[in-house]
């Protein structure tokens, strides 16, 4: 057998190490840059989503800590709450398990009860296919409802503001679904705020 | 290998003669997943480019250094690197392209077509001549995304050039509708099946009219192997590439 060499055994290894250093070092870098101007950017995208929601409101105020926020349905959960400071109603942040993973939406619901809006904001679905169910003329079908029968959308058969029933989009119903069970989890919370 | 190619040949090799997808048939995974509509295949196509050529110019400035047994670990690390910034400097100064690439932009790292270039090109030859090689491939790639994205938008949504096309595109903007007038998109060719047609005319298109013009074989040869160091029986694989 060959002489045991050492340098045949630990160059590999410690160019590899050395090529991972630097590149952790680079990643580091570009997340001290990165990760302030992100955060920023998730936050306005939230404050201005929660306004165009909810037109009515002028101000929000977050009451997620006095709130209860175990899930209702045991699928989607209600992570944040801000009510207008003017009484014209809620947004809820919910996250939701959909085909791809986490999808996270917002709801508005208004101070009658009825749905102002529906707005994904994060999702990690198949564009073209589950995105779909993100377009505004689908999601503009929950706007003015004040109860879901279901928490399926395929058995979804509540009326919507125009008359037709409710209609979900075929081959891409897991997201729907997962959609579905966060605007029922949304209403249910809207419930417990009076 | 011919160390004497001229620059302009590199470069150019990428958009048909050695065409990533449709003659080297790398990464076809990304192809038939963002070629549904040519906003997306153009998003893909340069957030690839951009990582292909950055992996690229680092791969070919530290290969000498690389041992041969962990060089394909070392690449990957530098590729993966190079994605992970690509997407953090996304999400922080272009967010609505970062949300319009949403999955595909991590599945960039076990894109083929990078590590490919790699392990074939930039393992094997200088800074300049790995970036103009990226260049070339980048935009090889881009383009055939751009063709199959325009077949499939087309016959499938009716429209061409639909979408937000990142937040610059103003808010009224649907396409230019080319079949929405006449008949009803066929869905089809925006799943899979449709992709798999497009990428089959596409390719033949291409074979049909490189058919005498490039020796395809003949300049792959043994050089353009990733199998070469360890091949034991190069004259018969000559052998065949100049049947």
């Amino acid at each position: 057998m060959k002489d045991f060499d050492k340098k045949e055994f630990f160059r590999p290894v410690i160019v590899l190490s050395c090529i991972c250093f630097v590149a952790t070092l680079a990643l580091a870098l570009t997340n001290f840059v990165s990760s302030p101007v992100i955060a920023a950017n998730t936050e306005k995208a939230a404050v201005a989503t929660r306004k165009a929601l909810l037109a009515d409101a002028d101000d929000f105020t977050s009451v997620t800590d006095t709130m209860d926020l175990t899930s209702e349905t045991g699928k989607a959960t209600v992570t944040d709450v801000y009510t207008a400071n003017n009484g014209a109603g809620a947004v809820f942040t919910v996250e939701t398990g959909s085909f791809g993973g986490t999808l996270t939406m917002m709801v508005g619901i208004d101070k009658d009860g009825e749905i102002t809006g529906v707005e994904v904001t994060d999702h990690e679905d198949t564009p073209g296919v589950g995105t779909k169910n993100f377009v505004a003329d689908y999601l503009g079908q929950y706007t003015g409802l004040t109860a879901l029968n279901t928490q399926n959308v395929k058995k979804e058969n509540v009326q919507t503001q125009s008359g037709a029933p409710f209609a979900f989009i075929s081959g891409a119903s897991v997201t729907g679904t997962a959609l579905h069970a966060g605007v029922y989890e949304a209403l249910a919370k809207y419930a417990m705020l009076h | 290998m011919e160390n004497q190619k001229s620059k302009l040949s590199i470069l150019t090799n990428g958009l048909i003669k050695e065409n990533p997808v449709l003659v080297l048939v790398i990464g076809t995974c990304p192809t038939l997943a963002t070629s549904t509509s040519v906003e997306t295949a153009v998003g893909m196509g340069l957030a690839a480019t951009a990582v292909l050529i950055c992996s690229n110019i680092v791969i070919s400035a530290v290969h000498h250094f690389i041992p041969d047994n962990v060089r394909i670990p070392c690449y990957i690390t530098v590729i993966a690197a190079f994605v992970t910034i690509v997407q953090m400097l996304l999400q922080a100064f272009v967010p609505s392209l970062y949300s319009a690439l949403g999955l595909f932009l991590p599945l960039i790292v076990v894109n083929c077509i990078i590590l490919g270039r790699a392990e074939m090109f930039a393992g094997k030859n200088g800074v300049v001549d790995s970036a103009l090689d990226g260049i070339g491939m980048g935009l090889g790639f881009t383009l055939t995304l751009m063709v199959m994205g325009t077949i499939r938008e087309i016959l499938g949504t009716g429209t061409w050039l639909a979408g937000s096309w990142f937040g610059l595109a103003p808010a009224s903007w649907k396409g230019i509708p080319i079949l929405s007038n006449f008949i009803p998109g066929m869905s089809i060719m925006t799943l899979v099946p449709g992709g798999f047609f497009a990428f089959a005319i596409v390719m033949a298109a291409v074979h049909y009219l490189t058919r005498d013009k490039s020796k395809i074989k003949n300049d792959f040869g043994c050089a353009g192997c990733a199998m070469e160091d360890s091949c034991t029986d190069k004259s018969a694989c000559a052998e065949k590439g100049a049947a």
